[in-house]
């Protein structure tokens, strides 16, 4: 029996969980919660739907500030965002780092976690971000025998991201969405879609980021995310390549891929801008949220609407 | 595991400016050396030098700005 | 073994004991029965925060900086004037109005925090909503609380009192140093019986002020007159005494003690050191950064 394509989630606070019910479900947009934005974000949480909470910034984090955590949980909705497990590598994740995590989204009871498609190590060896692992048979299994673990460990199956990457992983068998679709299948995981690192691998590799929606299995998507790059220009005259850095605006032709999206999905959909630095004034990114819903209300109108379906039907 | 020597092997290239030379200069010997089959050096080969060039660079400065692990006394004191 | 037929000595230190373990009850009975789950508290005005922090008159400490902040009130040594052609924004907070009509014809600035209608109106514009919340007292905690003390006092007054009593039957006049002792424990425990937060309230304070830690960090650097929300929040939470003096000398004159004093504990350490998925100024969680 195929497993489930949809993972159970975690318990949601009352206030979500009428959300996310059929009758009231509905897109949400939201933020990244950065320190650095805590007041703007108090000031102006009733335009955000909900707040992502980078959670390697948390593991050793004390009570009390894991309370203000669970504090925000019950104003807004709450998702966790991992960066560190490394996933997708051979490395078997190391139990070491999945019960912090473990402990934290205990103590959080956020709506949920994600994580990313990638491997951060190798033989002890620590690359020290996200790296694009060879798309291979044995890469999902890796990756799938991964995610059960840490489903087991943590309690809930996590969202798995796409990542940008300078790099084409050599040595692969698979294309990036027949991939990430083998993966999903073989999980039974969510998707959360960062259409910037869509956007930004088809500038670099040079693809149709259509053609990449095509592929991928748009049931499956959980959350995305948006953010904003830069064009770098070589000092040797090579060609220009776009840096996913989350350091500027989101461009117009994210907000397209977002609006895509929309249009193909029938299933709510959760966007989370992510902004780590240089930040603008609170009302600049207030503004690219409104954008962002704009762009899923464009895609929502121009989906074939089909007698008795609606927006958020399973 | 053949995927996990390749990893293993595009770890080292992308932390080890020494390895990364040495690869560069001959990837043959260097990828037979470290188990790679001949299909899998040609294709670490063929990565763009810049694009290894980059890669390093950015993994390089993440690594140089994250701070460090939490100690065992905050672990516990995070229970 | 009946304590109260314990030689002198032994029975003050006997006594101290006792009252530190009456104390102790009385304190952790407190934060018992005032504890729970953290509220949901409407988080857009940082002045409930301010009250909460501080009081009322933190309330009108926090609205007079961030007026001056903003250049709805001009500062001149220790007097405060409301500026001409000011204007409030729709929707302001109804105590920015009160304090700028409080200053209208020019007031020192350390007297709007002594003035009976600017207190009241914090008040009443802020502590039913802590006080729903369970942040502060409410009438039902203010009552367990004065029996709590009640309960302390016949327990400190009876048991040394009785001590007392059994001393001068005996003939013995040497009381002086447990009526000491007896006096004290009944002062620590009018003194911590009462505070303005409920434990809640302290729990609520201190998760709040752990999740701006980093604004704490920023305070040298923040800039007046950029009217963000971030130098209110950090008056609001820390007390105007965070205010970098550099920035807010007038400030720190006036008011050079001003700081969230009846608070209690300090804000957590912060290990979120880094921002977003790669730190700060680096790339986000695609994998790359510069």
């Amino acid at each position: 029996m195929a497993p489930a394509l949809v993972s159970e989630p975690l318990p949601v606070p009352d206030q979500v969980r009428d959300r996310l019910s059929p009758e009231h479900a509905r897109d949400r947009v939201g933020l990244g919660w950065r320190p650095e934005l805590a007041a703007g974000i108090f000031a102006h949480l009733d335009r955000i739907d909900v707040l992502e909470v980078v959670a390697d910034n948390y593991l050793a984090a004390s009570r009390a500030h894991r309370r203000g955590l669970r504090m925000m949980a019950q104003q807004v909705a709450l998702h966790v965002h991992s960066i560190d497990l490394g996933l997708a590598g051979a490395e078997e994740v190391a139990t070491a780092r999945l019960e912090p995590l473990a402990r934290l989204v205990g103590d959080i009871e956020p709506e949920g976690w994600s994580d990313h498609l990638a491997f951060m190590r190798a033989h002890g060896i620590e690359i020290g971000h996200l790296a694009a692992p060879p798309r291979t048979e044995a890469s999902v299994e890796n990756t799938a025998r991964n995610l059960r673990k840490a489903a087991r460990i943590v309690g809930t199956m996590p969202a798995l991201e796409n990542i940008a990457t300078l790099i084409d992983p050599p040595g692969s068998t698979l294309s990036e969405p027949d991939w990430i679709s083998r993966i999903i299948a073989a999980a039974g995981c969510g998707l959360l879609l960062d259409v910037q690192n869509v956007h930004a691998n088809a500038v670099n590799f040079g693809f149709d980021p259509l053609h990449f929606l095509d592929r991928i299995p748009i049931e499956s998507i959980r959350y995305l995310h948006i953010a904003g790059g830069r064009w770098i220009t070589p000092a040797d005259g090579g060609k220009p390549y776009l840096l996913d850095d989350h350091l500027h605006e989101v461009t117009e032709p994210v907000f397209d891929l977002l609006a895509e999206v929309a249009a193909r999905a029938t299933q709510p959909l959760t966007v989370v801008l992510e902004r780590d630095g240089d930040y603008p004034p609170m009302a600049a990114l207030l503004g690219e949220l409104d954008r962002a819903r704009a762009a899923l209300a464009r895609g929502r109108a121009r989906a074939q609407v089909q007698p008795g379906s609606v927006i958020g039907g399973a | 595991m053949m995927q996990d020597r390749l990893e293993r092997f595009l770890a080292r290239l992308y932390t080890e400016r020494t390895f990364r030379e040495a690869f560069l200069a001959d990837p043959a010997a260097v990828g037979a050396r470290e188990g790679l089959s001949a299909e899998e050096c040609r294709a670490v080969a063929a990565i763009p030098t810049d694009h290894l060039g980059r890669a390093a660079r950015s993994f390089a400065s993440k690594r140089n700005t994250k701070p460090p692990p939490p100690s065992i006394l905050s672990r516990f004191f995070a229970r | 073994m009946n304590p109260l037929t314990l030689p002198g000595p032994q029975f003050l230190l006997f006594y101290a004991l006792f009252a530190i373990a009456v104390l102790l009850l009385l304190y952790f009975g407190r934060r018992l029965y005032e504890g729970g789950p953290l509220p949901k508290v409407d988080t857009k005005d940082p002045y409930l925060f301010a009250c909460l922090s501080g009081g009322p008159a933190e309330v009108i400490r926090v609205c007079t900086v961030g007026l001056i902040d903003r250049g709805l009130l001009t500062l001149s040594g220790g007097t405060a004037h409301t500026a001409s052609n000011t204007a409030l924004a729709f929707g302001a907070p109804t105590i920015e109005r009160k304090v700028l009509d409080y200053f209208r014809g020019g007031a020192s600035v350390s007297s709007a925090v002594q003035d009976p209608r600017l207190l009241d109106a914090a008040r009443t514009n802020y502590e039913p909503r802590l006080r729903r919340a369970d942040l502060i007292p409410s009438t039902q905690i203010e009552n367990a609380r004065w029996v709590a003390l009640a309960l302390a006092i016949m327990v400190l007054v009876g048991v040394g009192g009785a001590k007392i009593m059994i001393a001068l039957s005996s003939g013995r006049r040497n009381i002086e140093f447990l009526i000491a002792l007896m006096v004290v424990a009944v002062v620590i425990a009018a003194r911590i019986w009462n505070p303005y937060r409920t434990s809640l309230g302290d729990d609520y304070l201190v998760s709040v002020r752990n999740l701006f830690a980093n604004l704490r960090e920023r305070a040298p650097s923040l800039r007046p007159g950029r009217a963000t929300d971030d130098l209110l929040w950090l008056a609001a939470l820390f007390g105007v005494a965070m205010l970098p003096s550099t920035t807010f000398p007038a400030i720190a004159h006036v008011w050079p003690r001003a700081s969230s004093s009846s608070s209690s504990s300090s804000c957590g350490s912060s290990s979120c050191g880094s921002s977003g998925c790669g730190g700060g100024g680096g790339g986000g969680c695609g994998g790359c950064g510069s």
